[in-house]
């Protein structure tokens, strides 16, 4: 079964630059070992088929 | 030849109850329970005996058509003389058995999977909903946890992120990465996890950070992490001691952010 993946995500690691600065900031996040509220990572996406992305990725809580 | 006559009638009738059921239903199980009074008998009788209630009642409505019982229980009668005079009578009105059963089967095959299609587009089935104790599929806990089904659509995230800790030749390793798939074996259980944009690290490596008495605090330093090549990373359920599982939204960067951090 597929898994969640949204066409935005999907740009995004298509770009093999920002599928490095996704997993850094993964990284991070699993080493600071707290939920993320930090907006200040931007990672620029250069999509093939549309205009440049920049993105922030933010760790949101699972609904309730 | 002898035949099960009376068998195949009463399989005839079920049947399309245990097609409904199985389009509607989304669970996680290949192996299902079976038995006479087993909980997918139990729900595919009640959805036969439903279906049929509503046709029999559409056909006299609107065609004028009824059942006849005296015929139906010939059919399922053990006498071979019953079976045979019940057989040529329903002969006589093939047709409209076959409009009968054909209108049935087209619908069991459609209508349940459009059903539930609309109840996951509309997240009816979402764990808030006010309409989930109907709508939610209670054996399918893997499909709400990894597919993002209980968010609201406005606060969906774009995608799920697990750490699992697997026991490698006795040492503890922290695996990262994004979900891609995920299967599960005959019993439901999750199978395995397929991964993309892959990190690991051993975790007896950690460190203490600097000062800490202890070597439970662990670094901050994301450094310790080393990408596992590949595209796609197969992670096998049974080999995993914990799964941490996270939901990753990208949001469109303040246009400030975006341009004063803009790479060369």
């Amino acid at each position: 079964m597929k898994a969640l993946k949204s066409d935005r995500a999907r740009i995004l690691l298509a770009d093999p630059v920002a599928r490095v600065q996704l997993r850094g900031y993964l990284e991070s996040v699993k080493s600071a070992g707290s939920m993320s509220t930090d907006r200040s990572v931007v990672i620029h996406v250069h999509s093939k088929s549309g205009p440049a992305l920049h993105l922030t990725p933010v760790l949101v809580p699972k609904a309730a | 030849m002898n035949i099960a006559f009376p068998a195949i009638i009463v399989f005839v009738l079920l049947f399309p109850g245990f097609v409904a059921r199985s389009q509607f239903k989304r669970a996680e199980r290949a192996l299902l329970d079976y038995s006479p009074f087993g909980q997918v008998v139990a729900q595919a009788v009640a959805w036969a005996c439903l279906l049929h209630l509503v046709w029999l009642a559409s056909a006299n409505y609107l065609l004028g058509q009824r059942l006849d019982t005296g015929l139906l229980l010939g059919l399922l009668a053990s006498g071979a003389e019953q079976q045979s005079a019940a057989i040529h009578a329903l002969a006589a009105r093939d047709t409209w058995l076959a409009i009968y059963f054909a209108s049935m089967l087209a619908f069991v095959y459609l209508a349940p999977a459009m059903a539930r299609a609309a109840i996951s587009h509309w997240r009816l089935d979402r764990s808030s909903s006010p309409l989930a104790f109907i709508f939610r599929f209670t054996k399918a806990p893997w499909y709400y946890l990894l597919t993002g089904a209980d968010f609201d659509a406005a606060d969906e995230p774009d995608l799920v992120y697990v750490a699992a800790i697997v026991d490698a030749a006795g040492t503890a390793t922290l695996y990262t990465g994004i979900v891609e798939d995920f299967f599960f074996d005959e019993s439901g259980g999750l199978d395995r996890l397929v991964l993309s944009n892959v990190s690991r690290r051993a975790l007896a490596t950690d460190k203490p950070r600097q000062g800490a008495a202890t070597a439970e605090v662990p670094d901050d330093s994301a450094d310790r992490f080393y990408p596992v090549d590949g595209d796609y990373f197969v992670l096998r359920y049974s080999e995993i001691i914990t799964l941490n599982v996270r939901y990753l939204k990208l949001e469109d960067a303040d246009p400030i952010d975006a341009n004063g951090s803009e790479p060369p």
